[in-house]
């Protein structure tokens, strides 16, 4: 789906580096949460297009969010392509949800938290800090109390780097023998995409348990088991 | 000087395709606007697969990027096998891009791409750090009832042995996307592909420089608005190539 908006708000978030936008119209768009979008606004100037994931405030309002050119502007036009991949598929029947934060981008998992709420589920919040107020009903941890929520989940969700949750899954393997977790974890990799998905460049390519998963192609979010963590930890692919 | 042997014939319309990189092997379609491209190119393919780079990364200058990825691919014949039967039905003339890694891989791609009837070229780029002779040699010895294209980057394009490509049986010569470095506080020295409009001003004046040289320029970099492409095919270029502007829609 290719579309065309206009700007209507653009802040910032706590998040260092991030910008949130939200779009005129924006509500015609698919959003849910752990898909990526790819925003093109002034090619001459931005000279690559800039990916976008679905983000909600506390008012429960969908955004945008990313690394946005400071070249953009409210009342600009923007073209958005997606959504690329699934996003998060939190199941029906979960009734306890831990949602995993491992860094400041709680914002990318309100949406998830917005729905299991709705859904009747009980759900903890469990990252160092959160820049944003949750509603009352989520209780919060810190990483290190993992022992309160990891086994009591019936559906994790975890989002940050891939350094950040490659690190996160060995401790929580060497903590847990995590194999015995098979299912209902589903993690959130904010890769570099630069491409829109059309070069294969492999600049967010992810090791998989054979070959690679791009990004740009699959979308940022995974089941654990797709992805090799022994060898993700590897990697050093920051933006630059 | 190489023996010619009886091959087709390269038609070559004014016209706009992909750099070899700048789309993948199964791009979205369409992926141009208003004008169809004349030809779509692979990306670069070795003879095996090449893992992404473990550094992989893009990184921004002044009207530029440079992106290092190591020279990610499947393998030759991987993407043979995965793509040719879609080829066949693209109403586009498919040209694979071989990225050369020394003489006898060379052979054995060459052979392995012929029995692929759905392709209609073969672009050539060779390794930035043979020598001056190790790329006259090779350009000497490849044979090919294919259509061959000979793709140097920009920044070798001053390079003697370049020359030699329409005698040794190139019958077309790209100038692609130059390489450059970066300095990158994790990794000391990043080096890739650059690509961007402030290429634009270097690879007219190299086009216009190699004019004379006997064989059909296709301009490969600096090409992000579609006035640049009316001027480089008005100065002389028998083709383009897009790269990252396709990334953002194209230009068309």
């Amino acid at each position: 789906m290719k579309s065309h908006f206009l700007i209507e708000q653009i802040f910032h978030s706590a998040v260092e580096g991030e910008v949130m936008i939200r779009l005129s119209s924006g509500e015609q768009l698919p959003l849910s949460a752990g898909q990526l979008w790819i925003g093109f606004h002034d090619p001459m100037a931005d000279l690559l297009p800039t990916a976008l994931y679905p983000a909600m405030d506390e008012r429960g309002e969908w955004y945008l969010a990313g690394a946005i050119p400071s070249g953009w502007q409210a009342g600009g036009r923007l073209s958005i392509h997606g959504p690329i991949g699934r996003g998060f598929t939190l199941p029906r029947s979960s009734r306890r949800v831990a949602c995993v934060s491992l860094d400041e981008g709680v914002h990318y998992l309100m949406p998830l938290m917005q729905q299991a709420v709705r859904q009747g589920a009980e759900i903890v919040f469990c990252g160092e800090h959160s820049p944003l107020r949750l509603p009352a009903l989520i209780e919060v941890f810190s990483l290190n109390q993992r022992e309160e929520w990891w086994q009591w989940a019936d559906f994790i969700a975890v989002q940050g780097s891939l350094p950040a949750v490659a690190a996160f899954f060995k401790e929580i393997d060497e903590k847990f023998s995590f194999p015995s977790k098979k299912d209902g974890v589903e993690v959130m990799v904010r890769q570099p995409v630069y491409c829109a998905g059309m070069a294969e460049c492999g600049v967010c390519a992810l090791p998989a348990r054979k070959g690679w998963l791009l990004a740009c192609r699959k979308g940022v979010v995974f089941d654990y088991s797709q992805i090799n963590w022994s060898v993700a930890g590897l990697v050093e692919n920051q933006p630059g | 000087m190489a023996m010619l042997t009886a091959k087709q014939e390269l038609m070559l319309e004014k016209g706009w395709m992909n750099s070899a990189g700048a789309l993948g092997f199964n791009p979205p379609l369409p992926y141009w606007q208003y004008q169809p491209p004349i030809a779509y190119v692979t990306p670069p393919l070795t003879e095996k697969a090449r893992p992404p780079a473990v550094n992989r990364k893009v990184m921004r200058f002044a009207g530029g990027v440079l992106l290092h990825n190591g020279g990610f691919n499947p393998g030759l014949r991987t993407a043979l096998k995965e793509n040719t039967e879609r080829w066949a039905r693209s109403k586009i003339p498919v040209w694979v891009h071989l990225l050369l890694e020394d003489p006898h891989s060379a052979e054995r791609m060459l052979a392995q791409v012929e029995t692929c009837s759905a392709v209609t070229v073969v672009e050539i780029s060779l390794p930035q750090e043979w020598s001056a002779e190790q790329s006259a040699q090779i350009l000497r010895s490849l044979r090919s009832d294919l259509p061959l294209v000979l793709r140097v980057p920009l920044n070798q394009m001053s390079e003697e042995w370049i020359k030699q490509a329409g005698a040794a049986g190139f019958c077309a010569l790209t100038i692609g996307a130059p390489l450059g470095s970066l300095p990158d506080p994790h990794w000391g020295v990043l080096t890739g592909w650059l690509y961007g409009p402030a290429l634009f001003p270097l690879a007219l004046q190299t086009l216009l420089r190699w004019g004379d040289c006997g064989l059909p320029l296709i301009l490969g970099c600096g090409l992000f608005r579609e006035q640049d492409v009316i001027t480089a095919l008005q100065q002389g270029a028998a083709a383009v190539q897009l790269d990252a502007i396709l990334w953002q829609g194209g230009i068309f």
